[in-house]
């Protein structure tokens, strides 16, 4: 049996290749299976691979790397269901390092297996990104995006119907000089003598040689998703002398400083105040800025406070409740915490890692 | 700023089959992020979308014969949403990450506090 791993971009259009390579294969009486990898919501319209006939299965809740033996279990199945002589696995748009947490992994615990790895890429997006200073990713993201570059064996240039020829001969001239030892496929999946082209590659790899591991730095790698943790709580600070308002102030900047006295970098951090008066870090770091904020004397103030900082949001609530205790102790007043909504993206942890060469 | 074409949507969710179990909940996870009108996510889903605004919540459905298994439900709430990029409209997926994308009186400080 053949497991074809395939990684790329969200919009790479690994969907389309493998619906059509399932299509050709099936129509040559070879039984196949697909595994799909993505969020839910996005995964639902894969629904049309079962209405071809074709024998899938989902991971979903995060990569193949961190959920490996959820892919397997998978494998297992789709084995015992319909004994598919190829199954192709599609992961999700932001992995990558699969080559050390999936592919290696699996040749190790299923010695018969073979198995591939192909890094899809929007030609177009390629294009935007060999420019000099064309990449239009959030840092972190192109860093994801050129280590799938990096790792992928066979890189498929894919949707090159939606480019024109100069185009596509920039971007093969650009990407065999960035990775000269990469074999390059320009397809357009839904050509069916492209996908011949691409399968026959696939039938072509051997894993008599194992690629490289990348070399990676999982802090970046993670990073991109670590940025996105956010933490949305709603406060009522009630005060029996009608000074809510300075309770408040107190409060935002003792939260501030102890934030800032902890070193968690702050993507955004701001404060709104009855719905009306929003407060940003910064302001209230300037004494200036501090002095104009006037609010009205009230026995209740309604906060809220949004944050998208580096941190555990745990340790963030941990940091509130100690605030709150702190200005109730020294104001006479009381802080209620009405809602609470927090959520950080797990750094990536995969079940295996195999680093060497060999397994 | 609502739901409407070519918005970037970034949306979380807890999506359930028809028996009442969870099979996904991005709650703990990455908001989806998909331009509306574009293929990212199935027309049937984003259209009863449309008008919603950031903080909202709906429920929405998916029949059997869509799904090509069981019937589907999701619990939506809207997380996130901007303009699209020039860019991104013409490969039809979103590209870049919310938080560079703050409303333009915020005075979001990355920068600053790498200093």
């Amino acid at each position: 049996m053949t497991i074809h791993l395939l990684t790329g971009f969200l919009g790479s259009g690994k969907t389309t290749a493998i619906h059509q390579a399932c299509k050709l294969l099936m129509a040559d009486g070879i039984s196949v299976a697909v595994i799909t990898n993505d969020q839910g919501i996005k995964l639902v319209d894969n629904g049309f691979f079962s209405s071809e006939h074709i024998p899938g299965r989902q991971v979903t809740n995060g990569c193949f790397c961190c959920n490996y033996n959820e892919l397997d279990k998978n494998i297992d199945a789709l084995i015992n269901e319909v004994k598919p002589v190829v199954i192709f696995a599609e992961s999700v748009g932001s992995c990558t390092d699969i080559i050390a947490t999936v592919m290696k992994p699996l040749l190790k615990f299923r010695p018969a297996l073979k198995v591939t790895v192909s890094t899809f890429a929007d030609i177009r997006l390629l294009h935007l990104m060999l420019k000099p200073g064309g990449s239009i990713f959030d840092e972190t993201v192109d860093y994801i995006y050129r280590k799938q570059l990096e790792e992928g064996e066979i890189i498929v240039i894919n949707k090159t119907d939606l480019s024109d020829s100069r185009q596509i001969a920039e971007v093969e001239a650009g990407v065999k000089e960035k990775y000269p030892e990469k074999q390059l496929i320009l397809q357009d999946s839904r050509n069916e003598d492209h996908v011949h082209n691409w399968l026959q590659a696939l039938a072509d790899y051997s894993n008599d040689q194992l690629p490289r591991s990348l070399s990676i730095d999982y802090d970046i790698y993670g990073a991109g998703e670590a940025r996105l943790a956010w933490f949305d709580q709603e406060l009522e600070i009630i005060s029996s002398n009608n000074e809510a308002g300075t309770d408040t102030l107190i409060f935002i900047k003792e939260l501030q400083e102890a934030i800032r006295l902890r070193g968690f970098p702050i993507g955004h951090l701001k404060f709104l105040i009855d719905g009306k008066y929003k407060i940003s870090h910064t302001a209230l770091f300037d004494a200036g800025e501090n002095e104009r904020i006037s609010l009205p004397a009230s026995g209740k103030v309604n906060l809220l406070v949004n944050a998208r900082i580096e941190t555990a949001p745990e340790t963030l609530h941990q940091l509130v409740h100690s605030v709150i205790a702190s200005v109730e102790s020294s104001r006479d007043c009381k802080i209620l915490e009405t809602s609470l909504s927090a959520f950080q993206p797990g750094y990536p942890t995969p079940t295996h890692r195999i680093a060497e060469a060999s397994i | 700023m609502v739901i409407g074409k070519d918005i970037v949507v970034s949306l979380r969710y807890v999506m359930r089959n028809q028996h009442g179990e969870i099979l996904e909940n991005t709650m703990e996870g990455m908001p989806a992020t998909y331009i509306q009108g574009s293929s990212g996510i199935l027309p049937l889903l984003q259209q009863p979308l449309e008008g919603l605004k950031a903080g909202d919540r709906k429920k929405l459905s998916l029949p059997g014969s869509v799904t090509g298994s069981g019937e589907l439900y999701f619990e939506v709430i809207i997380d996130h949403l901007r303009e699209s990029l020039p860019e991104e409209l013409m490969l039809g997926y979103p590209v870049l990450l919310n938080e560079k994308k703050c409303e333009e009186d915020c005075d979001c400080y990355t920068q600053d506090s790498k200093k």
